[in-house]
């Protein structure tokens, strides 16, 4: 296998599908549809206010704010980025806080801190972000505090979110819809036009040709997903293991594409198996709609394996260690997609040899 | 010979029934959208406060006047006015509540919120009371005494008359019509290019930067007028409309731009619109930060589109002086030229 020919072969295909109403569809449909969800459910008009949090040394209150659930925090690296976030209006509150905050806080003393006030935010949004703020430094001081107050809403409340329930069929719609489609179409279109053949009598194998669409397609669901947790404010802070895992999902979705198009004898076959699969396919997506079900149900559909983590990684933070197991599964997946892929491309080399 | 160019291009536009349809459904989507949305913004939180006790008692009369609560004489009418929402949530205070705080027992007490209140209001709104009436409880000012807080306010100060939504989602709006233009022109430049018409205009006395500045002529044109006609039914034209027309003018040339590079890129009518969402779905960014300031982010500054739709946003909500957008608008115009520099002469190449 030549790495050059496959890097000029990916070329070839990324012009050849620009133009392919599957290529456009598998990009635009999940953004598409994260901005719908996002738009009718979700955190855009979620009204939720925005803190961020720049801290010069070690503080408990990022984790007590984050659990109160109340706010939007974002913790930044640097005081120049909280600035710029504030000035853009990405959080509305941006609060320097010097080392030792909180230990200045526990022994009672007075302790500065600096506020960047975006000016265009409601007086609400204020009024929240510093209750809640003051909140939590009384906790951290340990005043106490001899009222208790407890929200009771009146009437049914749908408190879980629902753009919160909707990311994972949005993940799986992302990165599958990428990695599946284009390879999957790529091959059946060169198929009927018989141009596979074509190639195969220059010095490119068959094997190069697959891996480039492969690629294709890997490259197209990592891009899709990357977008739509980014569009679901979803990209946690681990982004190296996120792209790894993401890049594995798509990497199994681009596979899978690849064996759909070598044994789908033209389109309507593919369309009609890819309906077939359809529940095995977005069933731990359409499972998490349901929070009546239990989880143990989504982790039967082997794309459970795909998003979980990802979800995992992105909105609870978990590491490589709490992940091995799901991972694993994730890795045996690919390989055995590997496998009958390659099984099968060898086996179509042979038949093509058979027939010269 | 460029005006019976532009005759027929109009005449063609027209005729494309998808670009027709979205260009008119769109401009009176847009309308509409405007008007539905919200023109004011709620800034108050409102608290209804039950009273079972006297008014006058002092710790009464501290937490009415830090909270500036809706009053309700009694807890029915106050669960009743919470539940048809007339205020966002409501507190009872009861005598044997009042005792308790008296004697600095701890109290636990229900903040009654109105049904659909999304889950982080209904936290921060209990962080709102239990803040207020902790401060006033505890001895020694509780958390007051603990922080010094110097303030710096960032952008315009609105303290108190923020932006409403309206007003945030008109600079997106003129950015979409710009963007659904952009497409329009792209299709009708590139079928020119696959039905192989142009070559036969080109035969005639027509040069190819004729009918380049015709298409030129008549995008900006077509953008310019779809803007006007929004910024008018909309009633904002008034709020500075040297400013907005300067600048609709630039925005006219930069979805030019925009639309040459696709007609140029694109092979055929799929092409048009693959490449058309590559380049117009970036572009729609610095519009949606606009309207949703969380997603805004450092690098979307960098999204050519994004001095427009700032423009747009300053001359609109801001009232700017020239001096103020001037960096808006040279950027604006240098990205302009360049775009219609460069899908020209990537247009021209391709003609011939």
């Amino acid at each position: 296998m030549s790495l050059q020919r496959i890097v000029v072969l990916l070329g070839k295909e990324a012009r050849l599908n620009a133009t392919n109403v599957f290529f456009a569809y598998s990009i635009a449909m999940p953004i598409v549809l994260s901005l719908l969800v996002g738009l009718v459910f979700g955190d855009i008009f979620s009204g939720m206010p925005r803190l961020g949090i720049y801290a010069e040394g070690e503080t408990e209150l990022l984790g007590l704010l984050d659990a109160k659930g109340s706010l939007q925090v974002r913790v930044y690296e640097s005081p120049d980025v909280l600035r710029g976030d504030v000035r853009r209006g990405a959080v509305q509150v941006g609060l320097i806080l010097p080392a030792g905050f909180d230990q200045a806080l526990r022994r009672g003393e007075v302790t500065r801190i600096h506020a960047l006030r975006w000016g265009e935010a409601s007086l609400r949004d204020l009024a929240l972000i510093e209750t809640a703020v003051a909140d939590v430094m009384v906790e951290l001081a340990g005043i106490p505090t001899p009222v208790q107050v407890e929200a009771v809403p009146l009437g049914k409340v749908q408190v879980a979110s629902w753009s919160q329930r909707f990311l994972p069929l949005l993940v799986i719609m992302a990165v599958l819809l990428g990695g599946l489609l284009v390879p999957a179409t790529s091959l059946i279109t060169e198929k009927q036009s018989r141009t596979l053949v074509a190639v195969t009598t220059t010095p490119t194998t068959l094997l190069e040709v697959y891996a480039s669409k492969v690629l294709l397609g890997l490259l197209i669901g990592l891009f899709t997903g990357w977008a739509t947790l980014f569009l679901n404010n979803a990209f946690g802070g681990q982004a190296a293991l996120l792209l790894g895992v993401l890049g594995l999902g798509a990497l199994a979705a681009s596979l899978l594409g690849a064996l759909l198009g070598t044994l789908s004898k033209d389109m309507d076959t593919f369309i009609a198996v890819v309906k077939g699969l359809g529940l095995l396919l977005w069933g731990p997506g359409i499972l998490a709609l349901i929070p009546q079900v239990p989880e143990w149900v989504a982790r039967i559909f082997p794309t459970y394996y795909i998003v979980d983590p990802v979800l995992q990684i992105s909105q609870r933070g978990a590491g490589f260690s709490e992940l091995a197991g799901e991972l694993a599964i994730l890795l045996a997946l690919v390989g055995t997609l590997l496998l009958a892929l390659v099984h099968i491309v060898e086996r179509r080399k042979e038949k093509m040899a058979l027939a010269e | 010979m460029i005006a019976t160019l532009i005759a027929k291009d109009l005449k063609l536009y027209a005729r494309n029934r998808l670009y027709s349809f979205l260009t008119v459904f769109a401009l009176l989507a847009y309308i509409g959208i405007y008007f539905l949305v919200p023109a004011s913004t709620n800034e108050e939180l409102s608290i209804g406060l039950a009273l079972e006790v006297p008014q006058e008692h002092p710790l009464v009369q501290y937490v009415v006047r830090f909270m500036e609560p809706q009053l309700f004489t009694s807890r029915e009418a106050l669960l009743a006015s919470v539940e048809e929402g007339e205020v966002t949530a409501g507190l009872v205070i009861t005598r044997e509540v009042l005792a308790r705080l008296q004697q600095g027992q701890a109290v636990n007490l229900p903040l009654y919120v109105t049904p659909g209140t999304p889950s982080y209001l209904q936290e921060a709104l209990a962080d709102v009371v239990a803040v207020a009436i902790n401060d006033l409880v505890s001895p020694g000012g509780g958390r007051m005494r603990l922080i010094e807080e110097t303030e710096e306010v960032l952008g315009p100060d609105l303290m108190g008359a923020s932006l409403s939504m309206r007003q945030r989602l008109l600079p997106m709006l003129v950015m979409f019509v710009l963007l659904i233009e952009a497409f329009g022109m792209a299709t009708l430049i590139n079928q020119e290019v696959v039905t192989d018409t142009v070559r036969a205009l080109l035969v005639t006395p027509l040069r190819t930067s004729q009918f380049i500045a015709g298409k030129a002529l008549l995008s900006v044109g077509l953008a310019i007028t779809q803007v006007l006609i929004l910024l008018v039914a909309t009633g904002q034209i008034v709020t500075a409309p040297l400013q907005l027309l300067v600048l609709i003018l630039l925005g006219g040339l930069f979805m030019t731009g925009v639309a040459f590079l696709i007609a140029a890129i694109a092979r055929d009518y799929m092409g048009v619109f693959t490449w058309g969402l590559v380049f117009v779905l970036p572009m729609m960014l610095p519009g949606l930060t606009v309207a949703f300031p969380g997603m805004a982010s450092a690098w979307m500054e960098w999204i050519p589109s994004f001095f427009l739709v700032d423009g747009l946003h300053r001359a609109l909500n801001f009232q700017v002086s020239w001096g103020e957008l001037s960096g808006n608008l040279v950027s604006l115009l240098g990205i302009s030229l360049l775009l219609l520099a460069l899908g020209g002469t990537l247009l021209r190449r391709r003609f011939q």
